[in-house]
């Protein structure tokens, strides 16, 4: 008898463990219930959406984020706003994971090296332009400064995929100090080209005994991702490219990017000026070990004030024989929404995103993040700022690295073929062809898999 | 007598060696909390320093506790650590157990399945399991978080192992006097299993603590990071500067729980790790 | 009577097989949710073509034929495990050995020295990292205290494709050590005295009655320390992630097949690729395993 009475315990309690493992999702929410059921009887009235926002981690930013969010929400009673800051790095990670669980935000802030492939995935719901507050895609690029370039970085077929939250591009930053020891001064020496500044670095240049103490200049070899945004405007100022967006060829063995990479590898070995033995630039240039850096955007200024470093700002050089006006490469963030969200919640979605974007002095200001408003451009804010007008020039003219599916993939490819030159001592004539070869494969395969 | 000189000799060069080897092992941990309490700006520099030469007390401390949730990122650890070590204990007893005391149709196929468990890779597991969590509606909660780590493939076998040694005898008393077959389990058999279940909840304690992957994937939230992948936002050096010396501060709280578990209970700790030949 | 005997014989039996099952069950249908099926999905997304924003399409063996010929990456990171692999099995098999003999030696101070070498063990993978990150920054402390000697602060511990795996290793074995040492300690002292006292007798020197008396009865152990480290060197994940530049750099010169499959699977959109490679690598630690059982012998492993 006592052991049938057992018996049923554990068959309770089996119960209750399959009921737990099979729970659906509004059940689980036994810790986080309190959200959970107020979301589920609030949208069951058909009043209240719920937003979910997400934010990478730029500490300056998430007081005014936060504070606006709040303005926004008092303005529109309807509207619930989950802003989430996750850290940088995590949050591709997360982002991927999500989407790929179906439980993405709807609506994120992503930069232009992702946005090939989410565009290529159909997650990205095109702008609705009325519920951001503009007449029409037009009408947001006409509110930006440099707008045909610049929004170039989100437009699909001629289509806004988002709004922008923060405009980059790389410009050149000298230590003075370094300059003035030997005999320098960036004001008026600082090289236009890339043939001066191998003259340039090589006088700045501190050799103690045989290594190498001070670096004049150094490119950024740490992350592939560089390979975009340093090396592919060389190729295009020459008038070649590496893979084009629009229709996916590749020219990487090509006299341009043949030139472009030599530039590269004979810094490293022939010349010794620099290479990936060292460290990294951004941090040798903190340190005071490097003169010049091309590698810091705008928002670089408070690490160096920070690091003591007495900075000057130029603009990237260009090759002697450019055919192109383009500095360093553009990157952008822009607000995007999932297409996978319900189309008012995307609505609610591009209405916050246009209320967000619409305090470009108070995100420079406070958060030191740059948006190309038209009015902010022509506001004394931007033009009395040291480096931004500098910026600005640079940007109007640049362009974005391709926005092409498997961006990293590729950008590693490069990566190896420069080191495989560099580091082991292959020849550049072998290398490029098969890596022309591998970039095409890398493209052609990614494209498959989207089925495209 | 000469033979104890040389005896005496021969440990004193063995303590020699030994006191060598511990050093170089110990060093960096010793390293770690030296610089916990060295100014930010020091940690880095020309010159060789091991002792803090700026002492700054606990400050770092308190600036990793001002930057980060760290009691936060501490109690989600602590909670999913002692969740997971009670149902693991108890559930792989059970099923050690079970294994190892009836014999019933399929039983070695189950055991050999659930054994095969321990050699998958886990990244295999990671976007099928991410996919499935969030299907049930966990992801980002403490479901989503403990739940996937509750048992462990280990902790059957090795509570089979243990549950083989326990004499029938023992167990058919019991069923002779009348007792259910759960009271033999919980008076007889659990009893004589609080050696192995100790060493056990030590080492299920020290995996779950030190736990990476799944954690940087499953949880968003702040209110749901642990310490180890909390403690990675501190050494991250992108448009912002890394802080070492608060990073150091965090790695050295993160260890002493730790550290208290090997003190107290230090045969315990060296028996589950001996058993289970592998580190978290 | 007789009849009935037999009936109630076959009904405890049948009880007893049913609470066998109720014993087992709670583990076995947890297993069943949290690994098999997941495993299973793991498997089917091996044949197909994932990008984690779309959903998983069907192409067969293709990625398995992709990663054997076809990829580069791949070739490179099964060197880089198999480096890996080598230069963290054999020298810590050795040292963890030589350490665990020494302290299983008599000599003064023996129990605080144990226990000061012992705390590698303690600090997760995540914290060993960040520590030897600091140890090992360009003006860290192993740059200075070194500096007398190679007169240079250009040495490029973690961005260098020579130096990085070698570190990886160096750090890898340290927290290591004293773990597997603590295995060998275990196995050591499971040997009756009375073998080696035997062998003292038959006049046999130290070194040779650990050889042939001692090293034997330890084959258990040596097999189990052997195969646990190459599983564990196999699937090597943390440690190249946070102590390596791009997780599993400069130049994958440190992508293990572990990194490699986080790498396609989260970073390149390959999830499929990356489901090709866990099974291989599952395929690799089911042989070691087999090969395990095979040479061990081991009671613990016969069911």
């Amino acid at each position: 008898m006592r052991e049938r009475k057992q018996l049923w315990v554990w068959v309770a309690l089996l119960a209750l463990l399959l009921a737990g493992c099979a729970a659906p999702a509004g059940d689980a929410g036994g810790i986080d219930s309190g959200q959970a059921s107020a979301e589920a009887g609030q949208s069951a009235d058909g009043e209240q959406i719920d937003v979910t926002l997400w934010m990478h981690e730029h500490p300056p930013r998430i007081a005014l984020d936060e504070q606006l969010i709040q303005q926004f929400m008092d303005e529109n009673p309807q509207i619930h706003v989950n802003y989430e800051v996750i850290p940088v790095s995590e949050y591709d990670l997360k982002l991927r994971t999500a989407m790929a669980a179906g439980s993405g935000p709807d609506l994120f802030n992503q930069w232009t090296a992702e946005i090939g492939q989410f565009y290529a995935s159909d997650i990205l719901a095109p702008l609705n332009a009325a519920a951001a507050g503009y007449a029409d895609d037009a009408a947001v690029v006409a509110n930006y400064d440099g707008g045909e370039s610049l929004m170039a970085g989100i437009m699909f077929d001629d289509r806004l995929y988002g709004l922008p939250t923060e405009f980059s591009i790389y410009a050149c930053y000298a230590n003075d100090d370094l300059w003035a020891e030997a005999g320098l001064d960036p004001a008026t020496d600082f090289p236009t080209t890339w043939e001066g500044l191998r003259d340039v670095a090589e006088q700045l240049t501190v050799h103690e005994d045989d290594t190498i103490v001070q670096r004049g200049f150094d490119f950024n070899w740490t992350w592939p991702g560089f390979m975009w945004l340093q090396f592919n405007p060389q190729v295009t100022q020459l008038g070649g490219y590496i893979v084009n967006d629009s229709d996916y060829s590749v020219a990487v063995d090509s006299p341009e990017v043949a030139q472009a990479m030599s530039y590269w590898t004979n810094w490293a070995t022939e010349w010794d000026l620099g290479g990936p033995q060292y460290l990294g630039s951004r941090d040798a240039f903190l340190a005071g070990e490097l003169a010049i850096e091309c590698s810091f955007g705008n928002w670089g200024v408070p690490q160096m004030e920070e690091a003591n470093i007495n900075w000057s700002v130029h603009k990237a050089p260009r090759w002697e024989a450019a055919v192109n006006d383009n500095y360093l490469d553009l990157y952008a963030y822009y607000f995007m929404v999932n297409a996978q969200s319900d189309p008012n919640v995307q609505e609610a979605a591009w209405k916050l995103a246009g209320y967000l974007t619409s305090f470009p002095e108070e995100y420079f200001t406070e958060a030191g993040l740059f948006q190309s408003q038209v009015d902010f451009v022509n506001s004394d804010t931007f033009k009395n700022d040291p480096v931004m007008p500098i910026f600005l020039e640079q940007m109007r003219t640049s362009q974005f690295s391709p926005r092409i599916v498997a961006w990293n993939e590729v950008a590693e490819a490069l990566a190896g073929a420069r080191d495989r030159v560099v580091i082991g001592g292959e020849d550049l004539a072998d290398v490029l062809p098969e890596t022309d070869v591998e970039i095409t494969r890398i493209l052609e395969r990614a494209l498959a898999d989207l089925g495209q | 007598m000469n033979m104890r000189l040389r005896d005496g000799l021969n440990q004193s060069i063995l303590t020699l060696i030994a006191l060598f080897v511990a050093i170089l092992f110990f060093f960096p941990i010793f390293y770690m909390v030296m610089t916990s309490f060295e100014a930010e700006s020091n940690v880095f520099s020309n010159t060789v320093r091991i002792l803090p030469q700026d002492f700054q007390g606990l400050r770092n401390y308190q600036r990793a506790f001002e930057i980060a949730p760290i009691a936060r990122f501490f109690f989600n650890s602590a909670f999913m650590a002692v969740v997971d070590v009670i149902f693991t204990v108890f559930f792989c007893a059970m099923a050690g157990y079970g294994f190892a005391k009836f014999k019933f149709f399929g039983r070695n196929a189950l055991f050999i399945f659930i054994l095969s468990t321990m050699m998958v890779p886990f990244q295999i597991l990671l976007i099928p399991l991410y996919v499935q969590i969030q299907a049930f509606g966990w992801a980002d909660s403490y479901y989503g978080l403990i739940i996937p780590g509750l048992l462990n493939a280990f902790g059957v076998f090795m509570m089979r192992q243990f549950c083989l040694g326990i004499p029938d005898d023992l167990i058919d008393a019991g069923r002779i006097d009348g007792a259910g077959e759960l009271r033999i389990f919980w008076n007889i058999a659990l009893p004589l299993l609080t050696a192995p279940a100790a060493s056990l909840a030590i080492i299920i304690f020290l995996w779950s603590w030190n736990n990476f992957l799944w954690p940087l994937v499953v949880v968003q939230s702040q209110e749901y990071i642990t310490l180890p992948v909390g403690l990675t936002v501190f050494a991250q050096g992108f448009q912002r500067q890394p802080m070492w010396a608060a990073a150091m501060a965090v790695s050295v709280m993160a260890t002493i729980p730790i550290m208290f578990l090997f003190i107290f209970f230090q045969r315990y700790f060296v028996e589950g790790m001996a058993l289970s030949g592998m580190k978290g | 009577m007789n009849q009935r005997l037999i009936f109630s014989g076959w009904r405890i039996k049948q009880k007893r097989q049913l609470w066998g099952y109720l014993f087992v069950m709670p583990a076995v249908l947890f297993f069943a949710v949290f690994m098999l099926y997941p495993m299973i999905n793991g498997i089917y997304l091996s044949l197909t073509t994932f990008t984690l924003l779309k959903p998983p399409t069907f192409i067969g063996l293709e990625n398995f034929v992709d990663i054997f010929f076809r990829d580069r990456l791949f070739r490179q990171s099964v060197g880089v495990t198999i480096s890996f692999v080598l230069g963290t099995t054999i020298p810590v098999w050795v040292l963890s050995l030589l350490i665990a003999l020494l302290f299983y030696q008599r000599f003064p101070g023996r129990e605080v020295l144990k226990s000061l070498f012992f705390m590698p063990l303690l600090p997760s993978l995540t914290v060993v990292s960040i520590v030897w990150l600091v140890l090992l920054n360009p003006s860290g402390l192993l740059t200075n205290l070194l500096f007398p000697l190679t007169g240079t602060r250009q040495i490029r511990w973690l961005s260098s494709i020579d130096l990085t795996p070698l570190m990886v290793i160096v750090v890898n074995n340290w927290t290591t050590i004293p773990f597997y040492m603590i295995i060998w300690l275990a196995g050591l002292s499971s040997i009756p005295p009375v073998f080696r006292e035997a062998a003292m007798v038959d006049g046999a020197s130290r070194l040779v009655s650990f050889w042939r008396v001692e090293l034997p009865l330890l084959r258990p152990t040596a097999v189990l320390v052997a195969a646990v480290s190459t599983i564990t060197a196999f699937q090597s994940f943390n440690i190249q992630y946070v102590l390596t530049p791009n997780h599993g750099g400069p130049v994958d010169s440190t992508t293990t097949l572990g990194i490699l499959i986080w790498k396609y699977g989260f970073q390149f959109y390959r999830m499929g690729t990356a489901a090709a490679v866990s099974v291989v690598l599952f395929v690799v630690i089911l042989l070691i395993t087999m090969l395990q059982i095979k040479l061990g012998r081991s009671e613990e492993y016969t069911i």
